[in-house]
């Protein structure tokens, strides 16, 4: 039997068996029949069996090039290395949807194992919802996106080899990129269940959210590592000098990264004050819902154009309907409940922990709203219809702040400048946040606390806005003449929040060591694995601290585009470079051109810089850019070119100085530190948490 | 006791006040129209002297370049039989190509006969599928 075939078999059994557990699934939870639930188990657990047995078809169909199925034939190439052939199973939508099936029903899995016996009465429910999830995805591979479909004419000799995957996703990080963001995003889809089971069955208490909340931490986790190696892909391989661009892609990402985050933070003050129910089941439906919105969106093709939904309505369509009714079926249970989660306490004080707690809550769903909102509406400027309502309702709020504003007749493109005008005030007021809330105590902070806790951080954070004030300008004698106000804000936040940060851990292990007989080491390991929840949180932060050193940096960036001969020398802020030659290479895979330039400061030189071009074989036309950077603590000197002229060996380049840059990635290595400790949480911390 | 109605107030005052400065402040930056050349050729008038974005194809055996310090190109874009004339004075990314799809931004000349860009994104002719031409974020450099 053709691949094919069985393939197409194993989809359609994927799907049955997913609709027959969605209906034992609902019936157990009508009935209350055990025999029905264990039923509804045993489903889940065979259609990660089944999701799985696909999959390794599809990836078998991929190692031995079986290019008469459509999807192999469009994403592969026999030139490509074997690992690219494996990650091409979810390079493209049909088998992301495949790969999306098999995480949800490995996550299911798992997730009803682990919770069988502990929230034995949310089971059924939260079978049903898991089961119906999975089937709206095995539903869309069954009648839409089938990746086994075989051609139905077998293509000829050209076609027959392959178009392989594009060269610039050929990179390591592309590898963990998009498996890193599918793993958070499918994730959420397991407190969503437990939240919709909660719900359904009325046992809103906290008991559920507790188990959930190390789910959301994973999905956070991951949705994390999936947006820094995204930037960390931009940054290496496309030659801008850049790692975040508010691109629709990475937006997509962003949303539910956001919202997790909120949820984080929230939950702790339902855990403490019994205060933020609705709120925290609000945010768990909207992750979820961002999940399948961010995928529509990217996968279907719609925020490039409005005209992709008119391509595959079909998709659309399934999508949009699915979109809808899980916000009315979700919002309208909340509703139904309100009367159980009703708030146990009311907001004291200003100078809380809730109140700091509920002010993050707010910047980060604004935020959500903002980005989600900015990435469509270019989209939505393409229907002429929401133009004239544009124009007619929006457009004359505008013209009050900014009479040039124009009416708009065609599709409008949103840059990157308009997202940062909005989202650095924002970011910046939750730097402040992160080391606001820890410095308050919960209810309301007393006068004298205030004083004993403020003062450190607050003289931390003058005192760093006054050395970057002078360091900036010392450091940078004739290239930075400008100070940037949101840079020296960002310093000052950044000394502030580290105090902060210092302030804790040194209180902490003071105490520790009053008690016990321990080294300064031994108590600082006690205190973080006591309360991993609370000391992890604050390595966490650290890690935030130092990205945003990084972001600080980014105001002070230098950019140089410019032609260059051999021998000659220009110059990028305090480093001289050179033009040391161009050479020619080839291997197997490509023609190369590599062009060498030295790096030198106060005479001295720091480094070499070989930025290449690359054409391969398979795709000539399309060369790719190669960055080489000199990378320092202080910063990178960066370089891509643009163009070259063999004859004369003259070279066109980019060149950027990227102060402070290196600190986002290192600073993210931190973060992740942070939340791994945090995410191994032994149940009994609930109580001792920050 | 909850919070009292002057806390609640200052608040508000707060919040408006922050919204407000980020509205004022806010120069459009980065916000651009954006259509097809053809739009363009046929109501001029209504896009002259201010930014805009056009998308079209780079019309075969049209690019001049010249090898020099500043990137300095002339070619011919086109959409549904309608060309326009392009000035283009920076670096164009590896996709730029004659038949290819471009995307410029910048302005029409005061006579509305020439586009002066300086930034480019370009897209290859059809190697791939729509699918991956959208996760080439290249588009964006």
């Amino acid at each position: 039997m053709p691949i094919s075939t069985l393939g197409t078999i194993a989809v359609l059994v994927l799907f049955l068996l997913t609709v027959a557990t969605a209906c034992l699934g609902v019936l157990g939870t009508v009935r209350r029949s055990e025999r029905i639930v264990e039923g509804a188990v045993q489903g889940i657990h065979g259609i990660f069996a089944v999701a799985l047995f696909a999959s390794a078809l599809l990836e078998y169909a991929f190692l031995s090039g079986d290019v008469s199925i459509q999807y192999v034939q469009a994403n592969s190439h026999p030139a490509m290395p074997v690992f690219y052939k494996l990650t091409a199973f979810w390079g493209s939508l049909d088998g992301s949807l495949l790969f999306w099936v098999l995480l949800l029903s490995l996550f299911s899995s798992l997730s009803i194992r682990a919770n069988r016996n502990k929230h034995r009465e949310l089971m059924p429910a939260a079978n049903a919802v898991l089961a119906i999830i999975i089937g709206f995805f095995a539903g869309l591979l069954v009648f839409l996106k089938n990746p086994f479909e075989p051609f139905s004419v077998l293509p000829d000799e050209l076609i027959a080899q392959g178009k392989g995957m594009n060269p610039l996703l050929q990179n390591p990080y592309m590898i963990f990129h998009p498996p890193s963001l599918y793993l958070g995003m499918v994730a959420l889809a397991v407190p969503y269940a437990f939240a919709m089971a909660a719900m359904v069955t009325g046992q809103v208490d906290a008991a559920w959210q507790r188990a959930m909340r190390r789910w959301v931490l994973f999905a956070w986790l991951f949705l994390s590592v999936g947006l820094v190696l995204g930037g960390l892909w931009a940054y290496e391989e496309l030659g801008w000098g850049g790692y975040w661009a508010w691109d629709p892609v990475e937006n997509a990402g962003l949303l539910p990264w956001l919202t997790c985050t909120a949820f984080l933070h929230s939950v702790m003050v339902q855990e403490r004050r019994g205060m933020l129910k609705v709120w925290n089941l609000l945010l768990v439906i909207l992750s979820f819902w961002l999940t399948i919105f961010g995928t529509f969106l990217t996968r279907s093709g719609v925020v490039q154009s409005v005209h992709a939904f008119g391509e595959d309505p079909a998709l659309a369509w399934t999508f949009g309907v699915f979109m809808v009714l899980i916000l009315v079926v979700s919002f309208g249970l909340l509703y139904r409940r309100r009367a159980q989660l009703r708030s146990r306490n009311e907001l004291e004080s200003v100078l809380s922990r809730e109140f700091a707690f509920l002010l993050n809550n707010w910047l980060f769903l604004v935020s959500a709203l903002f980005v989600g909102i900015v990435t469509i509406y270019p989209t939505l400027t393409d229907l002429e219809s929401f133009r004239n309502f544009h124009n007619a309702v929006l457009h004359p709020i505008i013209t009050i702040f900014n009479p040039d504003a124009a009416p708009i007749t065609s599709r409008v493109t949103i840059g990157p400048a308009f997202f940062n005008h909005y989202m650095a005030p924002v970011g910046l007021s939750l730097l402040f946040l992160t080391g606001f809330g820890p410095l308050v105590a919960w209810r309301k902070t007393s006068t004298r606390s205030l004083v004993d806790q403020f003062l450190v951080p607050l003289l931390a954070g003058v005192a760093s806005t006054i050395a970057a004030a002078v360091l900036v300008p010392l450091v940078h004698a004739q290239t930075h003449e400008v100070l940037s106000v949101s840079g020296l804000t960002c310093f000052g936040l950044c000394g502030f929040t580290f105090a902060t940060i210092a302030q804790e851990y040194y209180r902490g292990v003071k105490v520790r060591r009053k008690h016990r007989k321990q080294s300064i080491l031994e108590a600082l390991m006690g205190l973080v694995l006591k309360a991993r929840r609370r000391y992890g949180g604050y390595i966490v932060h650290l890690g935030i601290v130092l990205m945003f050193l990084g972001f600080a940096g980014n105001s002070y960036k230098l950019e140089r585009k410019l032609g260059i001969y051999p021998g000659e020398t220009t110059e990028l802020g305090e480093y001289e470079i050179r033009h040391e030659g161009l050479g020619a290479t080839q291997d197997w895979q490509k023609d190369m051109i590599t062009l060498e330039l030295s790096v030198w400061r106060d005479g001295e030189q720091v480094g070499t810089l070989t930025p290449a071009k690359w054409w391969y074989y398979q795709l000539k036309e399309q060369p790719t850019t190669e960055v080489s950077r000199v990378m320092g603590l202080e910063g990178d000197v960066y370089a891509s070119i643009a163009d070259v002229d063999m004859t004369t060996g003259w070279a066109r380049l980019n060149l950027y100085y990227n102060p402070l840059v290196n600190w986002v990635w290192a600073g993210f290595a931190v973060m992740l530190l942070g939340g791994v400790v945090c995410i191994g949480t032994h149940k009994e911390d609930a109580q001792g948490v920050a | 006791m909850a919070l009292s109605t002057t806390t609640k107030i200052g608040l508000g005052v707060v919040v408006a006040g922050a919204l407000a400065f980020l509205v004022l402040s806010d120069t459009g930056e980065g916000v651009l129209e954006y259509m097809y050349v053809d739009k363009v050729v046929d109501t001029p008038d209504r896009y002259k002297g201010r930014t805009i974005k056009v998308h079209g194809t780079v019309v075969e055996g049209s690019i001049q370049k010249k090898k020099g310090d500043d990137g300095d190109f002339r070619f011919v874009i086109q959409h549904e039989g309608k060309t326009l004339a392009v000035h283009y004075t920076n670096i164009p990314p590896d996709t730029f190509q004659e038949g290819g799809e471009v995307i410029l931004t910048g302005r029409l000349d005061d006579n509305g006969t020439m586009f002066e860009s300086d930034e480019m994104s370009a897209k290859c002719p059809s190697k791939y599928e729509e699918q991956q031409a959208i996760e080439d974020p290249t588009q964006k450099s």
